[in-house]
């Protein structure tokens, strides 16, 4: 049930059903008599107004007959459409959890308490109150705000154990946004915030630092409405309670439910959770013409969304498929009038009998031109055209439109706005067509692009643009390509084989020119767009290219604190993966210690990829030595979607964690001894290995990039690119690019789509850059 | 995801962000696409969100641009509305089969908001996630500058679900003004037998009934035999003006069994001017309503009510005239009838399928007890009763076992009462009046003596798998057979029709259920000009739903002698 807020109640709900009188059970015997009685007047009257009539359409009409211009089409039937086709793109944006499901949440009782997109409602200025921040049940002024996390998200009890991903940064943005907009106080009850993006870390501390609110990590037992206009709260161990104003859940996602119909449908296996989870190894070699993006792949924030769309569908640009276009042959110039567009410039339909003969053969007026039906009308007189002329709406752009459409010559379409059509019509058309270019431009080659760094994002990007007929050059610091990439794709368990076709496809293809041992020194405005100077192997290099791409990845931080290097049972969880994978390890007591180079004053952003690093590790070598003991300790886990699973799994396996308020501090030797400030209180551990989760670091491998480029790089050290969600790898440099972790900390099949979703864009802008200068 | 599409249509399932981007990526690079979205309205949860703003942009206005874009851009073609139905992807094809709903409102719509302001029906705005309400004309207006609209003329729950969707909204509604002999007239333009049907429909409009989920459904079958009775009232105030046909036709029609069914098409035929006879075998008018239904949930004079208003149309109903194998359908045609309905009802008990079945006296089949009760013969058929099966018909017969002065009634079912098929609350009434009812328990032999039935030996079961129907399979618990005494077992397990009036040569196609197979769509059997509908294709089904059937047999009926 859909609970009634803030609005007048039915005035007829109380009203019981009533109840049919019927003849008493000892008269029933040895007779026939009727047994329902039937209703009085009285009766009928008053249970035939408990119909609510639905709240929907009654059928009166109103709008029809109100409907000037006669849109309303009241009659109108459900239609069966069927269409067909070279491709699809499954897309959601997911569903919320219920929280009607759990009465402990008090959502089915309270209407106090509301959901995260409630709440978003209610302080939109397009919402309900204009956006003035108004409880539901009696429009007062909320002062205090609870907001509880993890609501149908991270609990295995309902089949649930995924993280939504979306919900901690949403909530403390709604906190914020509620605390500037009427200084309410806040109390966020969580089970650990992992608040996503970039700025996030910074988001969290100024929050933190705020007086105005308050983070309670409890589990919330029971909300109920107080009776005094007010909700309780009941929370943690001990049973706390509180009140507050107004609650709002911050509900999980939940896999939309026809999905699953389609994806049996569409052959396409789902996790258990009913989403699409595609791993690296997917992606390397999925094909196919059904493909998935937003939230059927997990729970994803809007940037991601559009990047996973972008990626998606950024793979048509392929020219190679486009046949060349062809003259008009014919001896007639075809006449078209769009009806749509006619009508915008209030011209009558009856404008194409004006023309007369003239030179020119009228073709008659369609709806939409540019819609399916036109279309056909078009290609059917192209045989004997020598031009075709279009009266429409907009002039200029859909010229080229149309020639594309017929796969024409550009100059082939002449299109008049039906604005200018006054006076004589012959004419008009006349003189449009003569002042249209007389020579048809030719379609030039795109030009050259420079992608800087092939790892995940690199490859994926170069790749793409190979695909489409593009020049790629790949520049690259090390001796060889796709050094990263092989390592990271083969840590997550994709054939060596495939790891080495994907390469090789790249390498070898006739478009690609490597550079290997290369750094870039400057880059300059060129005839194509920009030359960028290399350095390479000593020499110099000048190569010409329309678009930049920068996907250097990122490095590893080298630790220099908890005595790295210093004892060689102290060790990075890369070194940690290598030693397993040649059995060179085989202590029993292992610690590992989270964000070292991340979430600290130096690195004041979360490095994305370790939690599930460690978690992986962890539960890879309990399978190589059983009974080790391995203890985690960390700064609050930062695991996102699926990866949540991993971390029930280690807890399963017997893996401790140990959540510390400050950093840990290892002192002795054999075994080493380690000091923890828990949250919990002061402990003290024995291990044999300690290994530590050394973060993404930069160092100054960007600053030196971004002065040769002349782009910014932002505080933490990434390259700046655009807040545009639409467009999100704009530097600050016209036609330089930036994707992957260049960009911000991200995991690998991350980078890999955003490298295929750079490679979208930059090839759709030089495409139609190409058709610009060609006009 | 990857990157080896070449294609140059596609179809992007989804209006939220991610496929509003999808789109129009792809449509920018010369990409034909198609947008199919299932709600009314482009830009999905994102359209919703305030705070997830990003560098200047509130999601809202980044959801506006993308559609704006979307709108206007001549390579895509949105389809709001529309629900995916079924996806097939062969030859590196993809077809999509897909239902829109009408969004009911053009092109040619200005956005002006005359309708906005003129629309009395106030629906929670789902957008504003039911904190307001908005208009049955949903409008994406203020939140986009696309500006779409969209008219939600849906039919109600209750006159969907009802077989023969009587527009159930609009006669509570003339009822609750007082406005009673509209409503009757509401209720006849669907519903030829509203008296008969207040009182015994199985009325799933109520089931449904959105008020339902607020507390209880509304008693719509309640109401319906109310204003039933006020017109039963004014016909005998001699206030009541009869129906007229529209038109006076010379073409005859034949229908056999005056039951619902036949009474349907009988009404609605007579209603547009044909000269209906109807062929009925029984001695009294009404079919299982008269010899099935007992008499304490359908008195008489109301079901004879309602066949008087139908024989007003000048509708002739021929008693004791049973079609046999002498007297066919074909010479209904040799007497000049040009169409003929076949509705006959199921009146052929099943069998039990135990040893000493057929053996003994006092054991007989619901529907020849019930039969022989309903036509005058009232004497007590025995003490100690057992009913077998779980469904209406075995209640009736309880209940009308005890009626008949019978000491002790039992109902024997195999299954529990989850799965019982009887209207629930005939059940509790039926256990209000002393009908005791054993569920989980079988019959495996009757025991007699002297010809006579003396009891018989059950067996309990318990439940196992789902079966076909949908409800747990019973299943014999080994070893717990128990013996009960009885001088009447009554098996009511269900029907079939009875069709041995046909001579052999009827050329019909019968199916294994021996019931007519007919066209679902006309209610045609194989045989031209030949209709059947009712009890004798479904097998033993409601009063309502043998009213459909005579709805669509009489509109093809129509249709046929029209041509």
């Amino acid at each position: 049930m859909k609970k009634p807020k803030f609005i007048p109640e039915f005035q007829d709900i109380p009203t019981q059903r009533q109840k049919m009188p019927e003849l008493p059970v000892e008269e029933r015997r040895l007779n026939f008599k009727e047994v329902e009685l039937g209703f009085t007047e009285e009766m009928a009257l008053k249970e035939a107004a408990r119909c609510l009539s639905c709240r929907r359409c009654i059928g009166c009409g109103l709008c029809l007959a109100e409907c000037d211009p006669g849109a309303v089409v009241y009659d109108q039937q459900t239609e069966s459409i069927s269409i067909e086709a070279d491709g699809l793109i499954y897309t959601s944006d997911g569903k919320t959890y219920n929280p009607d499901l759990d009465l402990t949440l008090g959502y089915a009782t309270c209407s106090d308490v509301i959901t995260s997109y409630e709440f978003e409602r209610l302080i939109s200025p397009t919402g309900p109150f204009g956006g003035y921040l108004l409880r539901p049940s009696d429009g007062e002024i909320p002062r205090s705000i609870a907001f509880v996390q993890c609501v149908g998200s991270r609990n295995e009890a309902i089949g649930a154990d995924f993280c939504s991903t979306t919900c901690c940064r949403r909530s403390l943005l709604q906190a914020k946004r509620a605390h500037q907009r009427d200084d309410v106080k806040v109390t966020v009850f969580h089970k650990g915030l992992r608040p996503i993006g970039k700025d996030s870390e910074l988001l969290l501390a100024e929050l933190e630092a705020s007086d105005w609110i308050e983070f309670v990590e409890a589990e919330v037992h029971e909300i109920t409405e107080n009776g005094k206009g007010s909700v309780k709260v009941t929370f943690g161990r001990d049973k706390s309670q509180a009140e507050f104003d107004l609650v709002v859940l911050a509900v999980g996602v939940r896999a939309d439910r026809d999905f699953r119909r389609f994806a049996r449908a569409a052959g396409r296996d789902l996790n258990r959770f009913g989403f699409v989870q595609n791993s690296l190894k997917d992606l390397l070699d999925d094909v196919g013409a059904i493909r998935f993006a937003g939230a059927v792949c997990g729970p994803v924030t809007a940037h991601t969304a559009v990047i996973q769309a972008k990626a998606v569908s950024s793979s048509g640009f392929s020219d190679v498929a486009r046949p060349e276009p062809r003259s008009l042959t014919g001896d007639k110039v075809l006449v078209y009038g769009c009806r749509y567009g006619l009508k915008l410039g209030g011209v009558s339909e009856k404008v194409l009998e004006q023309l007369g003969s003239n030179g020119f053969e009228q073709r008659g007026t369609y709806s939409y031109l540019c819609h399916k039906e036109g279309r056909e009308a078009l290609s059917a007189g192209i045989a004997h055209a020598s031009h075709i002329v279009i009266l429409g709406c907009h002039s200029g752009k859909y010229e080229t439109f149309f020639e594309d459409l017929l796969n024409l010559e550009r100059g082939s379409v002449t299109l008049i706005s039906a604005q200018d059509l006054n006076g004589d019509i012959a004419r008009t058309i006349k003189q449009a067509m003569e002042s249209a270019r007389l020579e048809p431009a030719v379609r030039r080659k795109p030009p050259a692009v420079c992608i800087v760094g092939s790892g995940m994002a690199g490859l994926a990007a170069s790749r793409m643009l190979l695909r489409n007929g593009i020049t790629v050059h790949l520049v690259e610091g090390d001796s060889e390509i796709g050094i990263g990439f092989k390592r990271i794709a083969l840590a997550e368990g994709v054939e060596a084989e495939t790891v080495d076709e994907y390469i090789r496809s790249v390498k070898d293809d006739e478009n690609a020119k490597i550079h290997v041992n290369s750094r870039i020194k400057c880059l300059k405005k060129g005839n194509q767009g920009y030359v960028i100077s290399l350095d390479s192997d000593g020499g110099q290099w000048d190569i010409e290219c329309g678009a930049v791409l920068i996907a250097t990845g990122s490095g590893r931080y080298i630790p220099e604190e908890f005595g790295y290097g210093t004892n060689p049972n102290i060790m990075t969880q890369d070194e940690f993966a290598d030693r397993m994978s040649t059995n060179g390890i085989n202590a029993k007591r292992v610690l590992m210690v989270q964000c070292v180079g991340a979430r600290d004053d130096q690195h004041r952003y979360c490095s994305r990829f370790c939690c599930r690093q460690v978690l992986e590790n962890a539960l890879r070598y309990k399978e190589v030595v059983e009974d080790a003991q391995i203890t985690i300790v960390h700064k609050g886990l930062r695991l996102f979607g699926f990866e949540e699973i991993l971390l029930g799994e280690a807890i399963e396996r017997g893996v401790e964690l140990i959540q510390v308020k400050a950093k840990p501090r290892i002192y002795g030797e054999n075994p080493l001894k380690v000091a923890l400030e828990s949250t919990e209180g002061n402990v003290e551990l024995e291990a044999d290995v300690i290994v530590l989760s050394a973060a993404h670091a930069h160092g100054e491998m960007h600053k030196d990039l971004a002065t040769s480029l002349g782009v910014e790089i932002d505080d933490l050290g990434f390259i700046n690119t655009s807040p545009d969600p639409l467009e999100p790898f704009d530097t600050s440099v016209e036609g330089v690019l930036a994707c992957g972790l260049a960009r911000q900390p991200m995991t690998a099949e991350e980078a890999f789509v955003e490298g295929l979703a750079a490679a979208g864009t930059i090839c759709r802008r030089l495409m139609t850059r190409c058709e610009d200068e060609a006009d | 995801m990857t990157n080896s599409i070449t294609s140059r249509s596609l179809i992007v399932v989804g209006g939220g962000i991610a496929g509003l981007e999808a789109a129009i990526e792809a449509a920018r690079s010369g990409i034909d696409v198609t947008l199919v979205e299932e709600s009314p309205f482009l830009g999905g949860l994102l359209l919703k969100e305030e705070t997830i703003s990003s560098g200047d942009y509130p999601a809202l206005c980044l959801a506006s641009r993308l559609i704006n874009e979307v709108l206007e851009h001549p390579r895509i073609k949105v389809l709001t509305n529309t629900r995916i139905e079924k996806v097939r992807s062969a030859d590196g094809k993809v077809r999509v089969a897909a239902k829109r709903l009408p969004p009911r409102v053009g092109i040619e719509c200005t956005s002006c908001g005359a309708c906005l302001l003129v629309c009395p029906i106030k629906p929670y705005d789902t957008f504003n996630e039911g904190l307001m309400l908005r208009t049955a004309i949903d409008f994406a207006g203020p939140r986009t500058f696309g500006g779409i609209y969209n008219i939600e003329k849906e039919i109600p729950a209750c006159q969907e679900r009802c077989p023969v969707h009587i527009d159930i909204r609009r006669y509570v509604g003339l009822i609750a003004s007082g406005r009673y002999e509209e409503a009757i007239r509401v209720i006849r333009e669907r519903n030829p037998l509203p008296a008969v049907c207040g009182r015994i429909c199985p009325h799933p409009c109520e089931s449904v009934c959105n008020r339902g989920r607020q507390d209880e459904p509304v008693a719509i079958d309640a109401l319906k035999r109310f204003v039933s009775e006020y017109e039963i009232a004014q016909r005998r105030a001699g206030k009541f003006v009869p129906p007229k046909p529209k038109r006076n036709l010379r073409v005859k029609v034949a229908v056999v069994g005056a039951g619902p069914a036949g009474l349907t098409v009988a009404h609605d035929l007579a209603m547009e001017g044909f000269r209906v006879t109807i062929f009925e075998a029984a001695p009294v008018p009404g079919g299982m309503m008269h010899l099935g239904i007992p008499e304490y949930r359908l008195p008489r004079d109301i079901l004879m009510s309602d066949i008087e208003y139908i024989k007003e149309l000048g509708v002739e109903i021929k008693l004791n005239s049973p079609l046999t194998k002498e007297f066919t359908v074909d010479d209904l045609f040799k007497q000049d009838y040009k169409a003929v309905f076949v509705g006959v009802g199921a009146y052929k008990g099943l069998k039990l399928r135990v040893p000493g079945e057929d053996e003994y006296e006092g054991f007989l089949d619901c529907i020849e007890f019930l039969k022989r009760v309903n036509l005058g013969d009232k004497t007590k058929p025995g003490n100690k009763v057992i009913v077998i099966g779980g469904g209406n018909s075995a209640i009736d017969s309880a209940r009308t076992a005890l009626r008949l002065g019978c000491d002790e009634v039992t109902i024997l079912y195999r299954r529990s009462r989850k799965e019982m098929p009887a209207n629930p609350w005939e059940v509790e009434a039926a256990e209000h009046e002393g009908v005791k009812i054993h569920y989980l328990a079988a019959p495996v032999k009757i025991l007699g003596s002297n010809g006579k039935v003396t009891g018989m030996v059950c067996t309990k079961m318990k439940l196992g798998k789902l079966d076909a129907s949908g409800r747990r399979r019973p299943i014999p618990i080994e070893g717990s057979e128990f013996e009960v005494e009885a001088d009447l077992i009554i098996p009511a397990i269900s029907q079939q029709p009875d069709l041995s009036f046909l001579p052999d040569d009827h050329g019909f196609e019968i199916s294994r259920w021996n019931s007519f197979v007919v066209d679902e769509r006309t209610m045609a059997t194989n045989r031209e000009g030949i209709y059947a509908g009712g009890d004798d294709v479904t097998g033993p089904a409601t009063v309502i739903e043998a009213i459909q059937a005579g709805h669509i047999a009489a509109s093809s009926i129509k249709e046929y002698l029209s041509r």
